[in-house]
């Protein structure tokens, strides 16, 4: 597949856009779909290096994404158009289903749903952690690590920036030690 | 919500944790809910589960329940301020490293960074989704609904849209 040529702002905007409104339960599908297969500004194997490099970043992958897109493409401007285009229209419709929310909080059923869907979106996020760990080399100090990682949080409930800024830099030099 | 203060600690704290949030906002749920259930009491855990719920049923990246839960907190406005706070921190550090990284990737040093930061971020993922499933309520019938949940979105490509409509239609007649 020859790629287009690389998108102007507007272009980013529009297609975050679609990327943006289309996305239940999460957008990344969506947006590899847009920025692969429709328009063709990004290979597969590009994606996957933005992605690889947007998940070792702080923030949200997808808006990561946008940035290092757009960046590319076109410099800060074009960043700044994908997060745009990513944000813009569905922030209006969260806040409006989070006020319409906020009227109706207190009907029983209604209050049984969104447990439900909470529990839902709960083993949603499981998966996406099990898929993620399926995508690891299974040795030992990877499996401890993130064993430790999850009983640190999950159980002993200690603040994340402690965990991370404890146990990330220990697997960056278990990594290295044994990249040679 | 009390006071401008409330608003500031808010912000400040989701400034802050949008340097640490490797994974985006699932991976610091956990300490948002932190803050704003066990700390300060702004809402309960239910609350809290509901407002990420609602940001999975709706379309939109994940990271606008950010902007849900400083809704509710202190109004729309808050909402929005919280999720460029929780936003802007870390897309200028992406920003910084996109230019970095398109000008020299593959060495030692990348590899070792992303070979060691994913275990701790799978941890912590699942961590998120542990958390959640138990501050959704404790009643049985929610952890049914989170264990069916994860394996049926683990072992299908179901799309993620029937398990939120399957989880409040058990809900709403639970």
């Amino acid at each position: 597949m020859a790629p287009s040529s690389p998108p102007t702002p507007r272009e980013l905007f529009l297609a975050f856009l679609s990327v943006g409104i289309s996305g239940f339960g999460g957008v990344l599908p969506y947006a590899r779909r847009q920025l692969v297969d429709r328009k063709r500004w990004i290979t597969d194997g590009e994606m996957t290096e933005m992605l690889s490099l947007a998940q070792l970043l702080p923030g949200p992958n997808i808006v990561n994404v946008a940035i290092m897109l757009g960046t590319r493409s076109c410099g800060a401007l074009g960043a700044v158009a994908g997060v745009l285009g990513l944000m813009l229209v569905p922030l209006v419709l969260f806040l409006v289903l989070g006020a319409i929310y906020q009227q109706f909080a207190e009907v029983p059923w209604l209050k049984g749903a969104f447990a439900g869907v909470g529990a839902a979106a709960a083993g949603l996020i499981l998966s996406v952690g099990i898929r993620f760990a399926h995508a690891l080399k299974p040795r030992g100090w990877v499996i401890a690590l993130g064993v430790a990682s999850f009983a640190a949080i999950a159980f002993a409930r200690l603040p994340l920036p402690l965990v991370v800024i404890a146990l990330a830099p220990l697997g960056v030099w278990i990594a290295w030690r044994r990249d040679s | 919500m009390e006071s401008l203060a409330d608003a500031g600690t808010l912000l400040a704290h989701l400034a802050l944790l949008s340097l640490v949030s490797v994974g985006g906002a699932h991976a610091v749920f956990p300490d948002i809910f932190r803050l704003v259930v066990t700390e300060r009491g702004w809402m309960t855990g239910t609350e809290f589960a509901t407002l990420v719920a609602l940001s999975q049923a709706a379309p939109g990246p994940n990271v606008l329940v950010i902007a849900l839960i400083g809704q509710r907190v202190g109004g729309a406005a808050l909402g929005v301020a919280a999720l460029v706070a929780f936003c802007l921190p870390s897309s200028v550090i992406a920003w910084f490293a996109a230019r970095a990284h398109f000008r020299a990737a593959g060495t030692r040093l990348t590899r070792a960074i992303r070979n060691g930061f994913a275990p701790v971020t799978v941890g912590v993922v699942l961590a998120s989704g542990f958390i959640l499933a138990t501050g959704a309520g404790p009643q049985g019938w929610i952890y049914t609904i989170a264990i069916v949940s994860t394996v049926l979105a683990s072992v299908t490509r179901l799309h993620p849209l029937w398990l939120i409509v399957a989880g409040a239609v058990v809900g709403a007649l639970a």
